[in-house]
């Protein structure tokens, strides 16, 4: 049974926040280090200063609260009882809508598919257009979901849990769409439950190892940069991945104790993986706010990584493809680019879509572009047009 | 030219009420049901952490330890110079007075500091009067606890070296030894490499080095490659390998970010203590026990230092090492 459900952060929490944030203390800073040492002092500052004074986290509590229907419910998940999850659910204004699920990833939520739901749900007013039924979990440990109690939570029951929540919304069929953490999740739900129940499904991350007889030599210039982009990200930019697959613990004690120390461990992130997308400050607190007053709070999420690295798992173990048609649409800025000589490793990839603009946070940053390559993968004439039965997006 | 001004350990007022509040308000997080044996697989526990922050909030008297400090070790500053920077560089000095009386300079590591120095400081007088008798001199790394920061980017190993190498001068020390561990050996190496005619004895406990070359080493290398090590080699390998592949996160966060992962460090005091705690915890046999008032003490002296310091030096340090070790020849006393 579903609980309709509103964010309604307590007046005692928001004090305990803010007067952290009065508080605040900051570390020193290099002369003239930008942005090579981590987070820049100004823009902590900045941040906090807005954070202390103006940012109103009621009126974007409210917003939410009226743009996104929200609900928790119950669901079981086998060696770990019932888990309390929320998901955001909003079903297509007109006709029958695919149904989607959209799963969020690492330092997101919920809140990236705000964007995109209106667009989904509502169509563009060309009756060409398929619409959507979207569902928007909040993985266990994150958001307002629940977290597991004990150890072993890992990637199987994350797709567990988000499958059998569209169970229970009455979709035997759905499609899936996923970035970051949600790609690993969506992807293990096309492999466990495609065919039967996940019918397609859509990411912006591609990973898989390369195939055996490789030739590198074959490699497209935006090819070989996308394979940089991952070297380097992995020589200076995922101490943080490190970190959460090891002792997500020991860094959570000062995640959840400092909304400064969470914020710059966010804000960083949200930072160097957009395409130079214009975070306002509002936007960024909010963000964090999430974190910073999930059910759960902000270290729970974390051992998501730890958990993947130690069940076998882990980015990079090998393991067959799904075999459901899958969509992907590239963005420049996302942190890897596999070369397409690596695409049998991932899925059998029906539709492709490649943009010029765009990170790694593709709903939030480029939702328009998103939506219409899930648009053109879904709808008339589109690669898999009518894929879930009796739901095809039209009336 | 300056000289050494004494130093007494006496923070302000406005500090430790910061702290004490924010250790009174500290939010410690749940943790999950760990298996019998497994507890710390994810981090300092919070069945650990909660008697911790239960003495801060209740035992811990930080006054009581700054006497201690002051009265344990003879404290001093000295503005130095090294590459166009002024370090105002914290250190402990205990002469002996013993005429043959051998200058020692313990360099600490990270998540130490001077206070680990207690243990030699009689070594200025040893009871038998025929064992070797030392001057002690421990120094506070620039950017960690009691030592200022360097302002500029680059300032790493080579550059602390010259940095305790000046104070050693200054001391009147031309020649001296060393004993180190973690950041302290490389430092001490690093002085040794720069001044090897000055460091004439080095004592380390964290030697690290790379694989033997082909060429140079050929018997070495064949044992390597056909995997030959003694039953002791094979543990501390295997002790190698798994602190790389789980206990080296903190490393890598403070090798690539030091800045952002410092905000969360520097405001937070049980953030701070759960992070030296940690790694404390697994640095040390299985039966040590780690006394409280130390543990809280060494995680004051990091928070005192209000700079991203002690994680920059990670990255500073670690663009400077060399791909292959230079050889260092250390020229014996007497």
């Amino acid at each position: 049974m579903s609980n309709s459900f509103k964010i309604a952060v307590s007046s005692t929490a928001l004090s305990a926040l803010k007067s952290r944030i009065e508080s605040a203390t900051f570390p020193d800073e290099l002369d003239d280090a930008g942005w090579a040492y981590g987070v820049p002092l100004a823009d902590m500052k900045r941040l906090v200063a807005r954070w202390r004074d103006g940012f109103d986290w009621r009126q974007e509590e409210q917003k939410l609260n009226n743009e996104l229907p929200q609900f928790t419910r119950d669901i079981e998940v086998d060696g770990f009882g019932s888990l309390n999850v929320h998901y955001v659910y909003k079903k297509s204004d007109r006709g029958t809508g695919i149904p989607l699920l959209f799963v969020h990833g690492w330092p997101g939520s919920f809140l990236e598919s705000r964007k995109i739901i209106p667009l989904l749900t509502k169509g563009s007013g060309d009756s060409q257009c398929p619409v959507f039924d979207v569902v928007a979990i909040s993985l266990p440990g994150f958001g307002f979901s629940e977290a597991p109690k004990k150890k072993g939570f890992s990637l199987s029951q994350y797709v567990e849990v988000s499958h059998k929540l569209m169970i229970a919304l009455g979709y035997t069929e759905y499609v899936t769409q996923g970035g970051d953490l949600g790609s690993r999740v969506t992807a293990g739900i096309a492999r466990r439950y495609g065919g039967m129940h996940s019918k397609a499904w859509h990411t912006n991350v591609l990973f898989s190892m390369p195939p055996e007889n490789d030739d590198p030599s074959s490699y497209t210039a935006s090819e070989k940069e996308g394979l940089a982009r991952w070297q380097e990200f992995q020589r200076s930019g995922s101490g943080y991945f490190q970190l959460h697959s090891t002792k997500p613990q020991t860094l959570g004690y000062s995640l959840a104790d400092s909304p400064v120390g969470l914020l710059a461990w966010i804000y960083e992130k949200l930072v160097s993986w957009s395409d130079n997308y214009p975070w306002t400050d509002d936007e960024v607190l909010t963000w964090v706010s999430i974190y910073w007053f999930s059910r759960a709070g902000p270290a729970a999420s974390i051992r998501f990584y730890y958990e993947v690295a130690h069940s076998g798992q882990a980015l990079g173990t090998k393991s067959s493809p799904p075999t459901i048609p899958m969509g992907c649409s590239l963005f420049p800025k996302e942190l890897i680019r596999i070369p397409k000589s690596w695409y049998p490793g991932v899925g059998d990839v029906v539709f492709e879509a490649e943009h010029d603009k765009g990170g790694h946070f593709a709903a939030h940053e480029q939702p328009e572009l998103l939506v219409g390559d899930l648009r053109k993968m879904f709808g008339k004439g589109g690669p898999v047009y009518g894929v879930v039965t009796g739901r095809d997006g039209y009336n | 030219m300056s000289s050494p001004k004494p130093y007494k350990l006496d923070v302000s007022s406005d500090f430790l009420s910061w702290v004490t509040d924010r250790v009174n308000t500290a939010r410690i997080i749940p943790d999950i049901t760990h298996p019998a044996g497994e507890e710390w697989e994810y981090g300092i526990p919070t069945a650990a952490m909660e008697p911790l922050v239960e003495y801060w909030k209740s035992n811990f008297d930080w006054r009581k330890m700054e006497k201690q400090i002051n009265e344990t070790f003879n404290m001093y500053t000295i503005d130095l110079e090294e590459a166009g920077e002024v370090i105002s560089l914290h250190f402990v000095h205990h002469r002996s007075d013993r005429p043959n009386a051998i200058p020692l300079i313990f360099a600490h590591g990270w998540p130490g500091n001077f206070t680990e120095v207690k243990h030699l400081l009689k070594l200025t007088a040893p009871e038998d009067s025929d064992a070797q008798p030392f001057h002690i001199v421990a120094p506070s790394i620039p950017g960690f606890t009691l030592s200022s920061s360097p302002s500029k980017p680059g300032f790493g190993l080579s550059k602390i070296a010259n940095v305790y190498h000046k104070l050693m001068l200054k001391l009147g020390y031309e020649t001296y030894m060393g004993q180190g561990g973690d950041w302290g050996s490389f430092i001490l190496r690093s002085v040794a490499l720069q001044h090897p005619s000055s460091l004439v004895g080095l004592h380390i406990n964290f030697p690290v080095t790379l694989p033997p070359k082909p060429l140079a080493n050929p018997t070495t290398l064949f044992w390597l490659a056909i995997r030959y090590f003694s039953p002791e080699e094979s543990k501390r390998l295997k002790r190698m390998q798994w602190f790389l592949k789980n206990e080296s996160g903190y490393s890598q966060i403070q090798r690539t970010k030091p800045q952002t992962i410092s905000y969360a460090l520097q405001d937070s005091p049980i953030g701070m203590l759960a992070w030296i705690r940690e790694k404390i915890h697994l640095a040390t046999e299985e039966d040590y026990v780690w006394d409280t008032d130390i543990v809280l003490t060494w995680t004051m002296l990091y928070l005192i230092s209000g700079s991203a310091g002690s994680a920059r030096i990670y990255k500073e340090a670690i663009s400077e090492f060399p791909k292959r070790p230079a050889h260092i020849t250390v020229k014996p006393p007497g």
